[in-house]
């Protein structure tokens, strides 16, 4: 648009009392936001109050030259007010168009009502719908729990409606694909691991350790966690915003009513995925933190592969890689439930499944660490 | 660099499309698409799905970037709609949209308002926060009159008293109802429908459409309706194109209620005879 020289009258406007008429002249350009009278509802309000003998407001518009919604909220402002005190408006001076607008806006009634609440509550409040919130989400858990048992027990029976190249296309995102990121992670996790290590054992001659360390370290626990930890960032938020979106499009009611279970037809690949791909995603992961482990040694320490690997051979047993795949089994089932369940239990708005996402990745990651340290003692009691 | 061209006929347009082509994947959807949105229209882009109503409209209103054309808008029209100036005792110039730079473009959008299909409300935000938000984004009324010019869209659409509900808490016909109302908000001289009736029932439909005549009688504004409700496009249109899926062009033009008898081509007469009321 070109730009046009700015030939705009200030709004104005000026309220004269005539005997039982007050006439409220207007003129200018009312399009303005920035000059804007906001005052003018307020000034209006006080001389009507003051003048109790006010009969009729006449309102001249024959000198505005220009004007938009801002100026039609004050003249409904005006007859509100006008109703109120029991006094005529005299629009005959007014834009045809503006009374047009006027009869529409004010010839509709008020259908329902809702007062606004805000957005504040009491501390009181907020501890409160929390604890009920949380008690809810656990039922929420436990009966979704209950449907994937049933679900699982159907799979069993060979009675379970879901497609098998869902499983396998859910073994490729989980699995396959996210090689890269496990692979950077855990190398990375066992060259940190490896690297403090040194610093450690070096002081007592006992280099050589180092394989202990790092080896023990990867297998029984962190390659499996940090799988995990990576696992509920990128597939089980997946899962939610899959699912989540599903809801919110409706497609989930259309399973249901076709008769299909969406606990089977959803959430049973994705899970079975998951826990295939979750122990042998830790297997790799634990090679990778080994070698990351075998990179410090061997620039640091001065440690051969061969002496590394041979240290880690002897001081890794089945039991670690057992404990190892156990966990991972138990996390890849964590990750794809709070995953599969938050999708499942979103709410219809876009903000929901945001909300859901980062709910599940929370969720997982939480229930992770404390299943983690839960599984460590139990092992450790068990002298597994 | 942008370009304009001067009209000073007595034409009233507002928008002028000029050699349009746009296509989908490398599929050709229109091409050569030529007309113009008279002042006050109810202009209806009409034809069966897949013509490629809503991807017109979509270039139109600068969503999507044309393969080749331009849409054209009568400049400083904003402030010629608000001193109610006729624009056929005026001169005319036309600034096009996609050969404009980012800020003319921005300054051109001021100028339309647009309803999507399914509304497109934001669900996490109240109705009255809905029709608010882009006048409390671009505008420096106070938050009270912001408050106030929100309600009183609201109440144009029929929905005083609805401002603290969410999207999620009213019918579809209702969410249309308010994504015209958030059309309107600035008070755009050009209002973008599409589909407004998709999906309502019968009364609902009506009602909407004696909404849209009353609005465009009342604020004067002009209207680009993308549809093909025959029921809708012979109670409001006062002017047309009909887009071919096969021709990939458009195949009439003009007042549908004339079209139905008079339109050369058979194919858009047996379309609009289908709602034509005896």
């Amino acid at each position: 648009m070109s730009q046009a020289v700015s030939t705009k009258l200030k709004p104005q406007y000026l309220s004269q009392l005539k005997g039982s008429v007050l006439l409220l002249q207007l003129s200018g350009d009312w399009t303005c936001d920035i000059q804007f009278p906001d005052d003018i509802d307020a000034e209006l309000q006080n001389t009507l109050c003051a003048h109790q003998e006010i009969d009729i407001v006449q309102v001249d518009m024959t000198q505005v030259t220009a004007w938009n919604s801002a100026l039609l909220t004050s003249i409904v402002s005006l007859n509100d007010l006008c109703k109120k005190h029991d006094v005529s408006i005299d629009t005959a001076l007014m834009p045809d168009e503006m009374i047009r607008l006027l009869k529409l806006a004010l010839n509709v009634e008020a259908r329902d009502s809702r007062k606004y609440t805000g957005k504040r509550s009491t501390f009181l409040f907020t501890v409160g719908s929390n604890a009920i919130n949380a008690v809810a989400e656990v039922g929420e858990v436990i009966a979704f729990l209950r449907n994937v048992f049933h679900a699982s027990m159907n799979m069993l029976r060979g009675r379970a409606v879901y497609r098998s190249s869902d499983t396998w296309l859910v073994m490729q995102q989980t699995g396959a694909e996210a090689l890269p990121i496990v692979s950077l992670l855990n190398f990375l996790v066992g060259a940190i691991l490896g690297y403090i290590g040194a610093m450690q054992l070096e002081k007592f001659g006992a280099e050589i350790y180092i394989g202990d360390m790092v080896g023990v370290a990867m297998t029984r626990e962190i390659a499996a966690i940090i799988t995990a930890i990576i696992m509920a960032g990128r597939s089980g938020a997946a899962f939610a915003a899959q699912l989540g979106t599903m809801k919110v499009n409706e497609e989930i009611d259309a399973l249901k009513s076709m008769g299909l279970s969406p606990i089977e037809f959803l959430v049973l690949p994705r899970m079975i995925g998951m826990m295939l791909m979750m122990p042998l995603l830790s297997v790799y992961a634990i090679f990778m933190g080994v070698f990351g482990g075998a990179l410090v040694a061997f620039a640091v320490l001065n440690i051969t592969l061969e002496q590394y690997l041979d240290v880690v051979m002897k001081a890794v047993t089945l039991n670690d890689l057992f404990v190892g795949i156990t966990m991972s089994v138990v996390f890849g089932a964590i990750v794809a439930v709070i995953g599969c369940q938050k999708g499942m239990s979103c709410g219809k708005t876009a903000e929901a499944v945001g909300a859901s996402t980062t709910s599940a990745v929370v969720t997982a990651t939480v229930i992770i660490f404390v299943s983690a340290a839960i599984m460590t003692v139990l092992f450790g009691v068990l002298g597994i | 660099m942008s370009r304009t061209f001067h009209k000073t006929d007595d034409s009233s347009a507002v928008i002028i499309v000029e050699d349009m082509g746009m296509s989908y994947d490398g599929q050709i959807i229109q091409r050569d698409l030529n007309f113009a949105v008279n002042q006050h229209d109810i202009f209806i882009i009409m034809g069966n799905s897949g013509s490629g109503k809503s991807t017109l409209m979509r270039a139109m209103t600068g969503l999507n970037r044309p393969d080749t054309g331009d849409v054209y808008y009568s400049c400083d029209f904003y402030e010629r709609h608000n001193n109610n100036v006729d624009l056929r005792t005026v001169e005319k110039t036309y600034q096009g949209y996609w050969q404009s730079g980012e800020a003319m473009r921005h300054n051109m959008m001021s100028q339309f308002g647009v309803m999507f299909q399914n509304g497109a409300l934001f669900s996490s935000m109240t109705l009255l926060e809905n029709v608010s938000l882009r006048l409390v984004e671009t505008t420096h009324f106070s938050p009270r009159r912001i408050r106030k010019i929100a309600a009183l869209k609201l109440a144009l659409v029929g929905l005083k008293g609805f401002e603290h509900y969410y999207p999620s808490e009213i019918s579809g016909g209702m969410q249309k109802r308010v994504s015209i109302a958030r059309a309107m908000a600035m008070d755009p001289p050009i209002l973008f429908f599409d589909e407004p009736s998709a999906g309502l029932d019968p009364v609902s439909s009506k009602q909407l459409d004696d909404l849209l005549l009353e609005l465009r009688d009342s604020m004067g504004v002009t209207m680009v309706v993308v549809t093909h409700e025959l029921e809708s496009i012979f109670a409001i249109a006062n002017n047309s194109i009909f887009l071919d899926h096969g021709e990939k062009t458009v195949i009439a033009h003009g007042d549908p209620k004339k079209l139905v008898n008079e339109c050369e081509n058979e194919q858009v007469r047996a379309f609009l005879s289908r709602g034509k009321k005896s």
